[in-house]
């Protein structure tokens, strides 16, 4: 384990940071060659570039300034919510989910400012936002998966970038929500505890990436 | 190690649990289609077998009529005709009114035979049988009485050719349909009626210069004509293909392409 953390962990979290690059580059390239993709591609793309300047942020803040980036992830929890949810809400026509989305929306926000001021701090993991935010996200793409399989009019699934995207979601969240859940606990015993709770995040990190490059191939055409 | 017991636990599971989701999702949505499928599969086989029916029961009922007016109407014609002529010549000094009126109730009377000779072969015409579609077509053409004032050509590139008889039988109603709606609707001067056999294939060029009409609005029209109707699913049942283009003022033109092996038994009715 020793080893791993001093050879490979850093690699494994560069490899991760860097994974954004591959969406973002993707997105470029499928927008030069189609020209006018949908609403679908375009909220990914936003969502893309944020994870792009939240990593960039990270990178920055650690380097130049405190030499601590977790208390981005207070900022970033809530907006990689409100930008998901935006991508649900245009993708769904129920009026009841639509406003359903937004109250979600604001309810969250709300946990998120009540976690940093009176929550572990700043210099910790927003543990109890991230498990509420990927318990949220989760149920939403359960939500979608469940409306798009009554609807018979789509035939080849895999082919709808939506699917896709909850997919991605689902396997992210939920395999990342004990991991942030439990980092604060972790970190509190050891580094490498932490570590370990950093890695099952990095590799679904790497993994989700990939999945949004899937997501833009297909709302590109969709 | 012990504190990451859980989420070395937990983490595996949640994952499966969202993959078993996932495949779960993808192999239900492909069951519902294939049932959804299977349901219009068999409900397209119950039009068309309805559809073969209702043709069977058409073109039995035409035969009946056209036997009975050929061996039936049209030997008592020609028994009152020789009847007739018998009893004006048994009337001994017969003046010249009354072989005027011989000669004129005659000449009604081979009109009368003619037409319903003609009716007969109309429905249930002999030469399709004998001789097969493409010399049917071409008596088809002769058939147009110079009175409706239009010109039909006709050709075909191979005119020994047989096909199944009853792919015949719905390529000559399809024929007879398209002539009759120019005759009636078209005001057409000329009438160009092409039939190109290939190996697997035959194709039916119809094409007028009548008045044509808006295709496009009567294809958006909520109830179409019966005759593109008829023409379209008759094309169905054969597995074939229909273009038909027209405009108004511009005649129309119909392309009818079908396979001339009907591998599927089923879609040709039985005579």
């Amino acid at each position: 384990m020793e080893v791993f953390f001093s050879k490979y962990y850093y690699w494994l979290s560069y490899t991760s940071s860097f994974s954004v690059l591959v969406p973002l580059l993707a997105s470029l390239i499928l927008l030069k060659q189609f020209g006018r993709p949908g609403k679908v591609f375009w909220g990914v793309f936003l969502y893309i570039v944020f994870l792009a300047i939240v990593e960039t942020l990270g990178f920055l803040s650690v380097y130049l300034w405190s030499g601590s980036n977790l208390w981005i992830s207070y900022l970033y929890v809530p907006i990689e919510y409100a930008l998901l949810s935006w991508i649900y809400y245009m993708s769904f026509e129920q009026k009841q989910i639509k406003s359903g989305i937004i109250i979600s929306v604001i309810v969250f926000l709300l946990a998120c400012i009540a976690e940093a001021f009176w929550g572990a701090g700043t210099h910790n993991m927003n543990s109890y936002s991230r498990v509420m935010e990927s318990t949220i996200l989760i149920a939403l793409a359960l939500l979608y998966l469940f409306v798009l399989y009554k609807d018979l009019n789509y035939v080849y699934l895999e082919q709808d970038p939506m699917f896709v995207l909850s997919c991605g979601v689902m396997i992210f969240f939920a395999g990342t929500a004990m991991a942030y859940g439990m980092f604060n606990k972790a970190l509190a015993i050891s580094d490498n505890m932490a570590r370990v709770c950093m890695t099952i995040t990095y590799v679904l990190n790497i993994s989700f990436n990939c999945v949004l490059v899937l997501v833009q191939r297909r709302a590109v055409t969709a | 190690m012990n504190v990451l017991q859980p989420l070395l636990i937990i983490t595996p599971i949640l994952l499966l649990l969202v993959l078993g989701v996932i495949v779960f999702v993808l192999l239900y949505q492909k069951r519902l289609l294939q049932h959804k499928e299977q349901v219009q599969r068999l409900q397209t086989t119950k039009q068309y077998q309805l559809l073969e029916a209702t043709m069977q029961a058409q073109e039995e009922e035409r035969r009946r009529v056209a036997r009975d007016l050929h061996d039936e109407v049209g030997s008592m014609l020609s028994l009152v005709r020789l009847n007739l002529h018998q009893l004006v010549a048994g009337i001994d000094g017969a003046n010249e009114e009354v072989r005027h009126a011989e000669q004129t109730i005659k000449k009604l009377l081979d009109e009368v035979i003619g037409s319903v000779r003609r009716i007969s072969h109309d429905l249930m015409p002999v030469v399709l049988d004998k001789m097969g579609l493409a010399q049917a077509l071409e008596a088809l053409r002769r058939s147009v009485p110079a009175t409706a004032k239009v010109a039909v050509t006709y050709e075909c590139n191979d005119k020994s050719r047989r096909l199944e008889p009853k792919l015949e039988l719905i390529l000559y109603r399809m024929v007879q349909e398209l002539l009759n709606n120019t005759l009636k609707h078209a005001h057409a001067t000329l009438v160009h009626v092409k039939l190109l056999f290939t190996d697997d294939e035959v194709t039916l060029h119809f094409e007028d210069d009548g008045v044509g009409f808006d295709y496009a609005a009567h294809l958006q029209a909520a109830s179409q004509g019966v005759g593109v109707v008829s023409l379209r699913s008759r094309v169905n049942l054969l597995n074939g293909k229909l273009n038909i283009q027209s405009e108004a003022g511009v005649g129309t033109r119909v392309e009818i392409t079908v396979p001339t092996k009907q591998h599927n038994q089923q879609t040709l009715y039985q005579l």
